[in-house]
């Protein structure tokens, strides 16, 4: 009698551990398209601490998983800095800068596929007629660089020098602009045959780019650090003339662009300006201001739904907070991300 | 009994001596000793033998936290759960903590020049100035004998991982004259394994070489029998590639430091007095990826007086002038720096079982003064009979860190209006000590309260600045204790001990005034529990020791996530040492085995820690 209660327990607790396990197993198990949708924060790590991470944020049911990359591949890390995350197709591309390399993982699963090494000190990455453009710093000294990708193979199969500190890049009216954020150029270069056509003069520091509803390019320029005399260039991508300068009278380097591509969104210090792409001056007043915000580090709007995304880094002490708002200024959300949240990106 | 061969000829240490309190008024001691007025202060002396830098020498035989970026690399300290550059560190008496970041790089002293270390915990900056608020780590020389004993040594070691070192140590003494001569070189490759679980593969640590060298010249004059001049000088080279992170493929940056110390002393004996004089030069030169340079030329003079008053009290006063210049690339032009100290101390022994010492001095640097810092200090002798000793200490006093040059004028963000941090600290301990001629026991249990404000952090401002505040406020409290148990008998000796600290250095204000998340928090890089274990055994000409060292899991963020936090480890290491003579000469030959167990751990995030290693270390002295 005895022995068969004890049978009945070691059973019940043999269920128990295989109803746990497959229940975990469960959780783990990749739904389809687990990362096909939602909100990427991209953290980018302390410098020399290789504590870069990324986060998934559903706006749906307002849930954050960190580090979505180290969760998937056995708690590997992703590097030093990192600095930017593209999707292209099936991929998604992780810029790890100070690692120097891109680590290629499955869009929709974060496994790791592939990684990209023989890149110096990488920026951001972007894609075009089925190529894929990779900026390069290449070193404090040199040049920097793009570096032209094979979809397929992943490999560099040619580089395009550019100028000092190599930065961001967008794709438009057929051309590929490149911000040299450690000088005051932007440099076009023609896809076609990977050749730097011209060489457009801005403020110092340029930076992030987006492209607006009339097709025109903005670039936010830094200025010099700590002279509060950031400024916007409104560059024309058919004639590659400067149309434009907003003189922002401040330090910035974030910048966005609401759904219909007719406001843009500048974040300094724990305060959002926002400025109508047909403004000449920078406004007077924020247009958002958080007050329990320690410094933005990035700023992203979702294309979908026109809501606001705000990354604070607090000062790379702890970890950062990413702030939601609505289209019209208002609170929804705000949530943990990872060190030093730098940036979104929206599928 | 004196089986350490590594200790310089004249510096008398039975290996018994080690890790023990020192209790101030049993020591036998040189001149002016530094710590006479740090009644009611915990005070233990080091052995410098076979380690490598401070840095070893401290996480072996104390409870010290270090950070270290690796196997020779950069390590600072984290003393009673304070920050890196609250810990002063004097080296004959002059604070050399660098003048542009506040801290010491303890990787950069190597231990085969030093000889006497001494630490003091808790708050003295009564005692020794700025930045002496976790705790205070003092490097003196050690007495001169003013004896024939020459004496020259020849020191080699062959490590894991291409370590060499070789050293060489002589000593000339006359009746009136000492000069002791040391230099050496040291050699590391750092290629060793490691598997980090963030990596997931066994890799090889690249990038890490690090090549030293220095000299050490001292030289005691005694030129009466009442006064003594002394000149000490050091210069120490030290070339490192700097260890990237696990994830790293590539090459990293390279570092460059040379570091030139000089000081002079001249000491006269009155009848009842003792003035001491001491002019000290040093020089801080940095060299970051071969083009990018720091340096800073430090200028000390430090005068004091010290009076008997009767047989039970004495007094100390004093000055101390420090002239820093600095050039950098953060700062706009060569900057000076003045910094003005005066100081009293006051010992009085009220009674056969209480002893207090009252201190205080006054700080101005340029033209700030530093908060006005008193200290008063007990020690009250409870119980003394049949071999056993029992006593308290408690300590009251007020410590203060003057920002750093770069704290003060980096460009841009600097702040020269920054205040000092200003620390609040209370300690009281309890000293077990039983002794008879072949046993000793020793049980030392001490309670410590920190508070600091106006801790200076480096934030992005409005514009995205980085730029320092008096923003911080910290309360620490913790626990240290530690147990010895020795055994002398004809043919064994043993020694074995513990000491455990539990540190809580919380922080008491947010980022901002609505950050509520970093509140309450435990200060990164502050292991809640650290421990170490040791066991030492002597027989003949043989001797064995075996240690192990805990540190519990440390948050390397404010926020205190677990998720990125180290983990919490435990090493062990093992050492045997023979010793043979012959004829005059003596030699010893020890074979030392560090991370025994191959723990893979990490003193901050991923940086990777060499697994298990040898070092054999063979001696030669004549």
């Amino acid at each position: 009698m005895k022995t068969s209660k004890h049978y009945f327990l070691t059973l019940l607790i043999l269920l128990t551990l295989t109803f746990s396990f497959s229940s975990c197993d469960n959780d783990t198990e990749t739904p389809a398209g687990e990362f096909e949708t939602g909100v990427f924060v991209i953290n980018e790590g302390s410098f020399g601490k290789s504590d870069g991470t990324i986060t998934h944020y559903d706006p749906a049911t307002q849930e954050a998983r960190q580090d979505i990359y180290g969760a998937k591949n056995n708690g590997l890390a992703l590097g030093d800095i990192v600095q930017s995350l593209s999707v292209a197709g099936n991929f998604a591309y992780i810029v790890v800068n100070n690692d120097n390399k891109v680590e290629v993982v499955n869009a929709r699963t974060y496994q790791k596929e592939q990684t990209i090494s023989s890149v110096s000190l990488p920026r951001y990455f972007t894609t075009f007629n089925g190529k894929g453009y990779l900026t390069e710093w290449v070193s404090f000294t040199d040049p920097g660089r793009v570096a032209v990708i094979n979809l397929s193979s992943h490999t560099v199969e040619t580089t395009i020098t550019t100028d000092y500190g190599s930065e961001n890049i967008i794709a438009a009216n057929n051309k590929l602009f490149v911000s040299n954020n450690f000088t005051n150029t932007i440099s076009v270069i023609n896809p076609a045959n990977n050749q730097v056509n011209e060489t457009i003069e801005v403020n110092n520091a340029p930076g992030e780019m987006i492209v607006d509803s009339e097709s025109k390019l903005w670039v936010i320029c830094g200025g010099n650090y700590g002279e509060d005399n950031a400024s916007l260039y409104r560059i024309n991508t058919a004639t590659n003339q400067v149309d434009k300068v907003i003189e922002l009278g401040m330090s910035a380097s974030n910048l966005a662009i609401n759904k219909a591509k007719n406001q843009l969104y500048v974040a300094r210090g724990n305060r959002v300006y926002k400025i109508a792409i047909t403004a000449t001056d920078a406004p007077e007043s924020a247009f958002i201001s958080v007050a329990s915000a320690v410094g933005f580090y990035g700023i992203g709007v979702d294309p979908e739904t026109d809501e606001i995304y705000l990354a604070d880094a607090k000062g790379f002490a702890a970890n950062g907070t990413v702030y939601r708002y609505s289209a019209t200024g208002s609170l929804i959300d705000e949530f943990g991300a990872g060190k030093g949240p730098n940036g979104f990106v929206f599928r | 009994m004196k089986w350490i061969l590594f200790v310089f000829g004249c510096c008398v240490q039975s290996f018994a001596q080690s890790d023990s309190t020192r209790h101030l008024n049993a020591v036998q001691v040189y001149g002016m000793p530094i710590t006479k007025y740090a009644v009611g202060n915990k005070v233990i002396q080091l052995q410098t033998e076979s380690t490598q830098t401070l840095t070893d020498l401290l996480t072996q035989q104390s409870p010290l936290y270090f950070k270290i970026y690796g196997n020779g690399q950069l390590a600072t300290v984290a003393f009673r759960g304070t920050s890196a550059s609250q810990t002063a560190v004097l080296w004959n008496g002059i604070n050399v903590n660098s003048p542009t970041l506040g801290q010491t790089d303890f990787s950069l002293w190597p231990t085969f020049l030093l000889e006497d270390v001494t630490l003091q915990y808790g708050t003295a900056s009564t005692l020794y100035g700025s930045d002496a608020l976790g705790g205070s780590v003092l490097l003196q020389a050690a007495a001169p004998t003013f004896s024939k004993n020459n004496t020259l040594l020849f020191q080699q070691e062959a490590g894991s991982f291409g370590h060499w070192l070789s050293g060489v140590k002589a000593i000339y003494g006359t009746s009136q004259v000492e000069l002791r001569t040391k230099a050496y070189h040291r050699k590391l490759e750092n290629n060793f394994e490691f598997t980090s679980p963030k990596v997931g593969y066994q890799k090889k640590q690249h990038f890490a070489a690090t090549e030293s060298y220095g000299f050490d010249q001292q030289v005691f004059w005694k030129l009466s029998h009442a006064s003594e001049l002394s000149a000490h000088g050091q210069y120490t080279h030290n070339f490192r590639e700097v260890q990237p992170t696990v994830t790293s493929n590539t090459a990293g940056d390279v570092l460059q430091d040379n570091n030139t110390r000089l000081a002079v002393t001249y000491r006269h004996d009155f009848t009842s007095g003792s003035l001491l004089v001491t002019g000290g030069y040093i020089i801080n030169d940095q060299l970051y990826n071969r083009t990018s340079r720091t340096r800073s030329n430090q200028f000390t003079t430090l005068i004091q007086y010290d009076v008997a008053l009767g047989k039970t009290s004495s007094i100390r006063t004093g000055v101390n002038y420090t002239n820093y210049a600095a050039r950098s690339n953060g700062y706009a032009h060569l900057l000076h720096d003045n910094r003005y100290d005066a100081f009293v101390s006051f010992r009085h022994r009220v009674h056969a079982a209480w002893l207090l010492s009252i201190n205080a001095r006054q700080s101005v640097y340029q033209n700030l003064t530093a908060p006005f810092s008193p200290s008063w200090g007990n020690e009250f002798t409870l119980r003394e009979k049949n071999n056993l000793k029992l006593s308290l200490r408690t300590q009251l006093g007020r410590g203060y860190r003057v920002p750093t040059l770069n704290d003060r004028y980096w460009i841009p963000g600097g702040n020269p209006d920054l205040k000092a941090e200003d620390g609040l600290q209370a300690e009281t301990g309890l000293v077990i000590l039983k002794k008879n001629a072949a046993k000793e026991f020793l049980f030392d249990i001490t309670h410590h309260r920190l508070w600091i404000d106006e801790w200076v952090v480096w934030l992005p401002n409005n514009s995205g600045i980085w730029a320092p505040s008096n923003l911080s406020k910290v309360q620490v409290s913790g626990i240290e204790s530690q147990v010895n148990y020795k055994i002398n008998n004809t043919r064994w000796q043993w020694h074995a001990g513990a000491t455990y600290a539990y540190t809580r250095s919380i922080n008491k204000r947010g980022l901002n005034a609505f950050d509520k998340v970093t509140i309450n928090k435990q200060l990164p890089y502050v292991p809640v529990h650290a421990g170490r274990v040791f066991a030492k055994g002597q027989y003949k000409t043989w001797h064995f020791e075996a240690q192990a060292e805990y540190n519990s899991l440390r948050y390397t963020t404010l926020d205190n996530t677990t998720q990125q936090a180290l983990a919490a480890y435990a090493l062990l290491s093992a050492a045997t040492t023979k010793k043979v003579t012959l004829k005059k000469t003596e030699f010893s030959i020890q074979v030392q085995v560090n991370n025994l167990l191959n723990t893979y751990y990490e003193t901050i995030e991923n940086r990777a820690m060499p697994g298990r290693n040898f070092l054999i270390t063979f001696i030669s002295k004549f």
